[in-house]
C-alpha cells in the first residue's frame, strides 16, 4: 500500500515536471521567433522554429547534467526531487520526436545540408552541455 | 504548428497545400492560455507514461554490463511515429484546432526525450563504452528519423481519400452504425448492466 503510494506519488511529480518541461518548449517555440522579429526583422519565422526546439534541447540538457551531478544517485525525498526535475522537467523540456519531425521537414524543403547540420548540432551540443552541468554541477 | 508553414513551403505537394489552404489548421482559433493548458496537460500524460514505460522495462546499469536503454529507445521511437502520423494526418484532412497542441507538442512531445538519450549515450562513454555509446546514437537518430518518415507516409496514405470521409471516420465512430448497434444495446440495457456489476 505504502509503495503503491509512493509509486504513484513518483508519477505525479514526473507528471508535474514534464507539464512544465513542455509548456516551457511551447512557449519558447510560440514567443521566441516573435522576440527574435522584433530585433532582427528581416529573419524568416519559418527558419528559425527548429532552432528553437534546439534550444530547449541544449537547455535541457545542461540543466539535467546539473540536476543528475546533485540527486542522480540520491534515493528518499531527493529522489523525488530528481523525478520532478530530471525525469520530468527535463525530459518534457527536451523533445525528440519534434527534432525528428524538424528534420524531414529541413530535408523536404531541399535543405537537407541545413537538416544534417541541425541532427549533429543537436547531438553534439546538448552533449557538450551536459558535461558543462556535470562539471558546474559538481 | 508544423503544418501551414510547411505547406506553404512545399512546392510538390499541391494536394495537401490546397487542402490546408481551405481551413486553418493551426491553433488560430485557441487563445495562447489554452493553447499552453492543451500541451502542458499533454506534455504530462505523455511524460508519465515514458516514466511508466521506464519502471516496467528497467534498465540494467553496473560497471561491467551496460545495456541500450531500450525504455527510451522505445519511447522515442513511438513517439516519433505517432508524431509523424499526426503530421501526415493533418496535412491531408481537417481537424480541431487542439489536435496539433495537446497529441502533437503535448503527448508526444512530453513522452519522447533528448536530454535522457545524451544524458544515456554520456554515461555509456563515462563507463567506457564508446561502441556501444555509438550504437545507442545511431540507432535512436536512424530509428527516430525512420518512424518519422514512416508515420507520415502511411497516414498520408490512410487519410488521403477526402471524398468519402464518412467511411474512414465513421467506421470508428459508433455514430456510423445507429441501426443495429443502437437497437441491440435499448433492449439490453436495463438488465445487462446490472447484472454485470453484481457479478
Amino acid at each position: 500500500m505504502t509503495t503503491a503510494l509512493l509509486g504513484l506519488g513518483g508519477l505525479l511529480l514526473v507528471m508535474i515536471g514534464a507539464g512544465i518541461g513542455t509548456v516551457g518548449r511551447w512557449a519558447l517555440a510560440e514567443h521566441g521567433p516573435r522576440l527574435l522579429a522584433r530585433r532582427l526583422p528581416e529573419v524568416d519565422l519559418a527558419v528559425v522554429r527548429p532552432w528553437m526546439t534546439w534550444t530547449a534541447n541544449v537547455v535541457s540538457s545542461f540543466l539535467l547534467g546539473i540536476v543528475v551531478t546533485r540527486l542522480g544517485a540520491a534515493t528518499g525525498g531527493a529522489g523525488y526531487v530528481f523525478l520532478l526535475l530530471g525525469t520530468g522537467l527535463c525530459g518534457g523540456l527536451s523533445v525528440l520526436s519534434t527534432a525528428a519531425m524538424d528534420v524531414v521537414d529541413l530535408v523536404r524543403r531541399g535543405t537537407a545540408s541545413i537538416a544534417l547540420g541541425y541532427l549533429m548540432l543537436s547531438v553534439g551540443v546538448s552533449m557538450a552541455f551536459l558535461w558543462l552541468g556535470l562539471v558546474i554541477g559538481s | 504548428m508544423h503544418t501551414v508553414e510547411m505547406a506553404a513551403l512545399q512546392l510538390d505537394e499541391v494536394e495537401a497545400s490546397r487542402v490546408l489552404g481551405s481551413g486553418p489548421v493551426q491553433p488560430g482559433g485557441l487563445t495562447a492560455r489554452r493553447t499552453a493548458l492543451l500541451v502542458g496537460i499533454g506534455g504530462a500524460v505523455g511524460g508519465g507514461l515514458r516514466y511508466l514505460i521506464s519502471v516496467i522495462a528497467p534498465t540494467v546499469t553496473t560497471p561491467t554490463l551496460v545495456e541500450i536503454p531500450w525504455a527510451t529507445l522505445w519511447a522515442n521511437v513511438i513517439g516519433c511515429l505517432a508524431l509523424g502520423a499526426l503530421t501526415g494526418v493533418l496535412e491531408v484532412r481537417r481537424a480541431p484546432a487542439w489536435t496539433m497542441p495537446l497529441l502533437g507538442t503535448g503527448l508526444c512531445g512530453g513522452f519522447t526525450t533528448m536530454s535522457a538519450v545524451v544524458l544515456e549515450g554520456s554515461a555509456m562513454l563515462g563507463a567506457d563504452f564508446p561502441i556501444l555509446a555509438l550504437a545507442y546514437g545511431m540507432l535512436t537518430v536512424s530509428l527516430s528519423l525512420g518512424a518519422v518518415v514512416l508515420g507520415l507516409l502511411i497516414a498520408r496514405r490512410i487519410a488521403r481519400p477526402v471524398a468519402d470521409p464518412a467511411l474512414h471516420d465513421g467506421s470508428r465512430t459508433p455514430a456510423a452504425l445507429p441501426g443495429p448497434g443502437a437497437r441491440v444495446r435499448s433492449a439490453e440495457s436495463p438488465v445487462s448492466p446490472v447484472e454485470g456489476e453484481a457479478r
